[in-house]
């Protein structure tokens, strides 16, 4: 009974950890959902520091164990409810200072349920320090399946209404245990759990939603209205419909016409995606310089990479594309099209020339097939996103140097690689893209200069790579093109000075600068640039990391009081959340355990905290950085999240329950040092070549070769536990507190260090942080 | 005793005045002049009209209550409908870039609370200005109303058309982030006209534009990136 109660708590928290990312995506920011795992964390890690503190007596266990559970159940739904009542706005943070109380305001009320889950899980472990392997094993596999099950909630309700869910399977914990212990526990519990069910289906509650989201301001607009609304753990998609809504970024300043009216998608209520009108004029269509390819191919064989509203689509069938074909991820947004919007869109995806692929654009072009005459990636990430800077800590397989490379194979000899991205000053990802073009055919012995044209209209750059060098009658009809369009040649093969920057007028003529050095001298423009513009690459693929140290005081210096949009604020707020994570934690954890009088039997107290502390760090570093290194593998964050997390906690649960068996606390630190190293090494070999198998498959694949790995992982930490238990049980909630803390701190600097080195150096140091802890096993 | 305690209580009055010296007639005057100081002079406006129109509008009257302190600190202000009155700089530049002189009819895209087209009425005569949320519109056109503005001509309507009835401008002041420039305005746009609009989506950064029409031919310059909080989505 208890092992299931476990079970149950674990379940629900790791699936509250998940679902609260995504209702913090949809009615904030997602750079504001990242913070939840460390409120996880934190929230375990006080809890044993709770216990340590306040030592429960074993008779009230059970009581103990009702109430709490109890309380941890109905702070689920609750906590976020009240959190949303606080009036917190991300957006102006920056401004307003007492927002900061807000965003701790939430941030205590979202650490409740994991400080109260925390305390539950670790009554039994106090109690029966005999079960501890098979306690522990229980509470990791319960994670695991509570990392599965959110995802299966997400794709069966909408979040809020699978928050109820969470909170109804928890109240399952007082249910069980309290019906002969505590009854009227069971009475409420089952109240309770009654409510939350019939809140599932008639649930009063709406998400309040920032105002300043695109959603809301749409929404504001004249006979706005909301036309469908789709969820799925890939996100909450959303049409507004409204005459006023007509979005073209990029429109040639010599349009004339009118924009017809659209409807946009949103995901997660913004990046908007707009979707047209059939039946409409569609003449600006050929006002983009995404149009550009059109004029120098004719009736071109078309890849367009993220489908979306389908603009791209309509638009290479305006300009006479032969055959369009479409990936797009989100199989919804496509149903969402076709379907619920298909007499408006005019069923764009099911056009005799469309042929639309469920996929992410790396997996697809990783799989040998047929050639393309233009294959186009156009504005895909929302320009909200890349200018705040907040995807800095967040990986991007589509922009490394192996990307394009892949690409690039994918095109006929004569075929045309389009990228497209927001303009942004001074420029950065235009350019680390350029960037990674000019090297990657540097790689294959081409001369870069002769094979790209670069043009900028006032608000996005196009960077167009043809896979052989362009010819004088092309060049003749781009500048043809520029001129007409009033857009900007910033690079074409045989430019001159005097032909860039005319139209749209810059202080510097930056992207023609930009590119002259980075043909000549790559090295000094990455040295001497404002911005980190090295090519990413697929162990380090932090396409938009452009923070520099280096150039901090010279923005300051130069901007003064206006600094705040150049800042890359990303990598900035991921800085900020490893120190605040530190010292909160060091606060809550670690602090109080500092202050308690050292008894004879604690000396040992050194030896735990390190062990503990490795043990921590090396868990989560390398977890992460499988976790983003199979992102490429699994095409997406979410399978990644449940192949990954799901096969480190399962599996780990299961080693723990068999570590019973294990006579030395030692004994595992072998194989996993063995397999650390092996999978650095080795693991992107055996496994890509099934790169074009299913998601399905993919999955399976890595909770098969991450088994052994992360079996032997749930070793090392019920062992310690367990020979604690023997020698100084009353060190427990301190081993576990430490455990927390570096987990926490783990976590976030995971991804730092990721970003400096690479997932291979990460994978590394976590071996290395599980070699430490095995050499210190004897002192426990 | 009491005596020296009197003295030091008045002592105490006496220098409060004199440090911060009410004017009986317009108590936020010393703020206008230390925003104009500080946040505008500095920057680089030096359009003396200019000065003198945010010097002589009163902006604590067009922010929500509860952001009156804030009024003329150096930061844009919520006023609802996920909407904000601009940081006073940018108002500045914007209108500088303009170089309106009396006489020229300016349009203005995006009242908001009416703050901008106050400063433009400041310097013209003819102020036309467009917003599309009706409640915005209607307490812009009441306040700008009672704070003597009357000339000032509100609508409520979709500022992607333009005014064409009121058509051709000597400028046009968009305030609202607008992912491009709406055809309509550029053909409103008299020749040799001036545009200013942030060009970018409704979050994030946009970089301040200014259109210019030559010969027929539209030209624009990239003035600055700013990251004021948005104020209209998605013409």
């Amino acid at each position: 009974m208890l092992l299931v109660c476990v079970l149950l708590v674990s379940f629900s928290f790791l699936s509250y950890e998940i679902l609260l990312m995504r209702l913090l995506s949809i009615t904030g920011w997602s750079h504001f959902a990242y913070m939840v795992i460390s409120i996880a964390l934190l929230g375990f890690g006080a809890g044993g520091t709770f216990l340590f503190l306040f030592p429960p007596r074993k008779r009230n266990f059970n009581r103990n164990f009702s109430l709490l559970s109890f309380g941890f159940a109905l702070s689920l739904p609750f906590s976020f409810l009240f959190s949303e009542l606080i009036p917190f706005e991300p957006f102006i943070l920056v401004w307003y200072g007492k927002h900061f109380l807000f965003l701790l305001g939430r941030y205590l009320l979202l650490f409740l349920p994991f400080f109260l889950g925390s305390l539950v899980l670790l009554l039994p472990f106090l109690s029966f320090p005999e079960k501890i392997p098979r306690l522990y094993g229980f509470n990791l596999m319960g994670s695991g399946l509570g990392a599965l099950g959110a995802l299966l909630l997400l794709f069966l309700f909408f979040p809020l209404p699978a928050l109820f869910l969470v909170g109804t399977i928890a109240l399952g914990v007082p249910l069980l245990f309290s019906f002969r212990k505590l009854f009227f526990i069971f009475l409420l519990s089952f109240f309770f759990s009654s409510l939350f069910l019939s809140l599932l289906f008639f649930s009063p509650f709406r998400l309040k939603i920032s105002q300043y989201k695109t959603l809301s301001l749409l929404l504001t607009f004249p006979e706005a209205e909301i036309v469908k609304e789709k969820s799925s753990p890939l996100g909450l998609i959303t049409a507004v419909k409204s005459p006023s809504i007509r979005y073209a970024p990029g429109l040639s300043v010599n349009f004339r016409g009118e924009v017809p009216s659209q409807i946009v998608i949103l995901v997660d209520g913004d990046s908007p995606s707009p979707v047209n009108h059939l039946g409409k004029n569609l003449s600006y269509l050929a006002y983009f310089p995404q149009s550009l390819p059109y004029k120098i191919l004719s009736s071109p064989r078309v890849l367009i990479i993220g489908g979306g509203g389908g603009m791209g689509v309509l638009r290479a069938l305006f300009l006479g594309a032969e055959k369009v074909e479409v990936i797009e991820l989100n199989p919804q947004i496509v149903e969402l099209v076709n379907e619920d919007l298909g007499e408006f869109s005019g069923r764009i995806y099911s056009h005799p020339r469309v042929k639309v692929h469920i996929a992410e654009g790396r997996g697809f072009v990783w799989k040998r097939g047929k050639k393309f005459d233009l294959i186009e990636i156009s504005l895909l990430d929302s320009f909200a996103a890349t200018s705040s800077g907040i995807l800095s800590g967040q990986e991007s397989y589509l922009y490394t140097r192996e990307a394009i490379a892949q690409f690039l194979e994918r095109l006929t000899p004569e075929g045309v690689l389009s990228l497209t991205r927001w303009a942004k000053r001074p420029p950065r990802d235009e350019i680390k893209l350029l960037a990674t073009v000019i090297e990657v055919l540097r790689n294959k012995s081409r001369n870069p200069s002769r094979q790209i044209v670069l043009l900028r209209s006032w608000g996005t750059s196009t960077l167009l790579v043809k896979n052989s060098p362009f010819l004088p009658p092309e060049i003749e009809k781009i500048k043809k093109f520029c001129e007409e369009m009033a857009f900007d040649l910033s690079w074409y093969p045989g430019i001159k000075k005097g032909e860039v920057n005319r139209f749209h007028r810059l202080p510097q003529p930056y992207y023609w600068e930009a590119a002259r050095t980075l043909f000549s001298n790559p090295e000094r423009f990455y040295r001497n640039w404002l911005f980190f513009v090295r090519p990413a690459e697929d162990d380090r693929p932090y396409f938009f990391h452009f923070f520099r140290w280096k150039s901090l005081p010279y923005i300051l210096k130069t901007f003064g009081k206006l600094w705040i949009p150049f800042i890359e604020w990303g990598y900035v707020v991921l800085i900020l959340t490893l120190i605040q994570a530190g010292l909160v934690s060091f606060g809550l954890i670690l602090l109080p355990l500092f202050f308690l009088p050292s008894r004879k039997k604690e000396r040992r107290r050194f030896w735990v905290f390190l062990y503990f502390a490795f043990l921590g760090m090396g868990y989560m570093l390398l977890e992460i950085a499988l976790f983003q290194k199979f992102i490429l593998f699994l095409s997406h964050p979410l399978y990644a999240a449940g192949g990954v997390i799901s096969s480190f906690l399962v599996f780990s649960g299961l080693g723990s329950i068999l570590s019973s068996k294990v006579k030395r606390v030692w004994i595992p630190f072998l194989p996993i040092g063995f397999f650390i190293l092996a999978y650095s090494l080795g693991l992107k070999n055996i496994l890509y070549p099934f790169f074009s198998l299913s998601p399905f498959y993919k999955i399976f694949l890595i909770l098969l070769s991450l088994f052994p790995l992360t079996f032997f992982m749930g070793m090392p930490y019920p062992l310690g536990l367990k020979s604690l238990s023997r020698s100084a049980s009353s060190l427990l909630p301190w081993a576990w507190g430490v455990n927390g803390y570096f987990s926490v701190v783990g976590s976030i600097l995971a991804v730092v260090l990721s970003i400096h080195f690479g997932f291979t150096k990460v994978m590394f140091l976590s071996g290395g942080f599980y070699l430490l802890a095995g050499l210190i096993s004897r002192k426990l | 005793m009491e005596r020296k305690i009197g003295i030091f209580i008045l002592g105490f009055f006496l220098s409060f005045f004199y440090l911060f010296p009410l004017n009986a007639k317009d108590p936020y005057l010393n703020l206008r002049k230390k925003m104009v100081e500080e946040q505008i002079k500095e920057r680089g406006i030096k359009s003396k009209p200019v000065l003198e129109a945010l010097l002589e509008v009163p902006r604590h009257l067009f922010v929500p209550r509860g952001y009156i302190s804030y009024a003329y600190g150096d930061r844009p202000l919520p006023i609802g409908y996920g909407q904000t009155i601009s940081q006073p700089y940018i108002v500045a530049l914007m209108t500088e870039l303009l170089r309106i002189k009396e006489g020229d009819k300016v349009l203005e895209i995006g009242t908001g609370s009416g703050y901008q087209a106050a400063i433009l009425a400041e310097l013209t005569s003819k102020v036309f200005t467009i917003e599309i949320i009706e409640p915005l519109a209607r307490e812009a056109q009441s306040r700008l109303k009672r704070l003597g503005y009357e000339k000032v001509k509100v609508k409520i309507g979709d500022g992607y058309y333009g005014w064409p009835e009121e058509a051709p401008f000597d400028g046009i002041i968009v305030t609202c982030a607008s992912p491009y420039i709406p055809p309509p305005l550029l053909e409103q746009l008299k020749e040799g006209g001036r545009m200013c609009i942030p060009l970018g989506p409704p979050m994030g950064i946009q970089e301040l534009v200014l259109v210019e029409k030559k010969g027929g031919k539209i030209f624009s310059r990239s003035i600055l990136p700013v990251r004021f909080v948005p104020m209209r989505g998605e013409h």
